[in-house]
């Protein structure tokens, strides 16, 4: 078993996708490159700082999915959440 | 082969490593603390593996950190590790459970390793109580093949446009206790520095399965993992997985016995409260002066004698390698004939 999973995961998901592969032994192999996250409310615009709104910012976490909803459940007055490639409407 | 992988060998490397592994998890335990503690702010995103696990409360995260930290306490010392082992497991596994966010290749090693400890019934060497038994082969030999995987994926997995060009190593140089000089931050050194790395990764990965290269596989991860933790910040998460690694090493070394004869003694007591492997014979726990020494059917003397017997001994086994090297072998002859 322990070579069946120590063997076939990293296999699997060597070179699955930008971003780095989790159980797979792939420490710093690419570029961890954050996205920065805008909120926008009626009257002001703020920059998220990613350490804020999460207990570790990790390179094989999905954040463009998960965070700008996330933002717009806790940012009092969100109206949308920008970042470098794209825009979330609340 | 399968009376090989079932053959019992002495428990003192593996006890060594599960000592190390056990420090590490206590340290790592004080990692854990502010990543759970801020999992349970309302305003942080959750992102569990399964739906409907309860919220954390910070009385649940002091309870568990607190059973983590006694639990890598007893596994370190070699207390019920039968027990401490598992518990430990749990906890380390439980918080890779909770949220994709507590994820860290060290910590999911860290599980990998205390599995296969307890497996290996690490607690029969290095313990506590002093009392040594023989371990049985196999759970040893995965916990060797752990080494090599980790660095041999981490190797090839940085065959990669990123990696090769420099870009990755350009942003993770920086933040370490010695800052990285700018004038080295081009992309030629950079891109060279890259290969280099790849290199150092799989020459450790192989050398350590080859008695003639061990030592050099010793000083190139010990050079690893100290430039990592000068160069690159998160310092204690990377002392933590450089400890996990360097704690795999002495499972490499040869278990059969050094029959030492001493005929100068001097150093006195040193080997007594050092010896890794079958050094507590009485007639050798008294010196470390003019030595012949019988391993693996081979007699030493002089120089080589002393390296081999450091190579085998806490602490000096991960360094003493560096005296196979060429200038560094020629100065040690040199000293030992004066």
């Amino acid at each position: 078993m322990f070579l069946v999973v120590q063997l076939s995961i990293p296999i699997l998901r060597f070179g699955d996708g930008d971003r780095a592969q989790r159980f797979a032994w792939q420490m710093f192999s690419t570029a961890e490159q954050s996205p920065v996250f805008v909120v926008h409310t009626q009257d002001e615009t703020m920059e998220i700082a990613l350490g804020d709104f999460m207990a570790r910012v990790r390179a094989d976490i999905d954040i463009v999915s998960l965070m700008p909803p996330h933002l717009c459940e806790v940012v009092p007055d969100a109206d949308r959440v920008t970042w470098e490639t794209g825009e979330h409407v609340c | 082969m399968l009376t090989w992988l079932t053959e019992r060998i002495p428990p003192r490397p593996v006890g060594l490593t599960r000592l190390l592994v056990g420090v590490a998890a206590v340290a790592r335990a004080f990692v854990a603390w502010p990543v759970l503690s801020k999992l349970t702010e309302p305003e942080t995103l959750r992102d569990p593996y399964f739906a409907g696990l309860p919220d954390l409360t910070m009385t649940a995260v002091a309870a568990f950190v607190a059973v983590w930290v006694l639990s890598g306490i007893a596994f370190a010392i070699g207390w019920k590790v039968g027990l401490s082992g598992p518990v430990l497991l749990l906890t380390i596994v439980a918080t890779m459970a909770l949220d994709r966010q507590a994820y860290s290749n060290h910590l999911y090693l860290m599980a990998w390793l205390v599995l296969l400890l307890s497996v290996a019934d690490a607690g029969a060497g290095l313990n506590w109580r002093r009392l040594d038994r023989e371990v049985v082969r196999w759970p040893v030999f995965l916990l060797m093949l752990q080494a090599t995987i980790v660095y041999g994926f981490s190797a090839v997995t940085k065959v990669n446009d990123e990696f090769l060009t420099g870009e990755v190593l350009a942003g993770v140089l920086r933040g370490g206790p010695l800052p990285f000089p700018d004038s080295l931050r081009t992309p030629a050194f950079l891109s060279a520095m890259a290969v280099v790395v790849i290199g150092v990764e799989l020459s450790i990965a192989l050398f350590l399965w080859s008695r003639h290269l061990r030592p050099y596989a010793f000083l190139l991860g010990l050079g690893l993992h100290v430039s990592i933790l000068l160069f690159i910040s998160d310092t204690a998460e990377l002392a933590i997985f450089g400890l996990e690694m360097i704690a795999l090493y002495p499972l490499f070394l040869s278990t059969s016995p050094l029959r030492v004869t001493v005929s100068k003694p001097s150093w006195r007591g040193r080997l007594a409260t050092c010896d890794v492997l079958e050094l507590v014979d009485a007639d050798i726990d008294a010196a470390m002066g003019d030595i012949t020494l019988e391993h693996d059917g081979r007699l030493s003397t002089g120089a080589r004698a002393h390296t081999i017997t450091l190579e085998h001994l806490v602490p000096w086994l991960w360094v003493a390698p560096a005296l196979r090297l060429p200038g560094v072998s020629w100065a040690h002859r040199r000293a030992h004939r004066q």
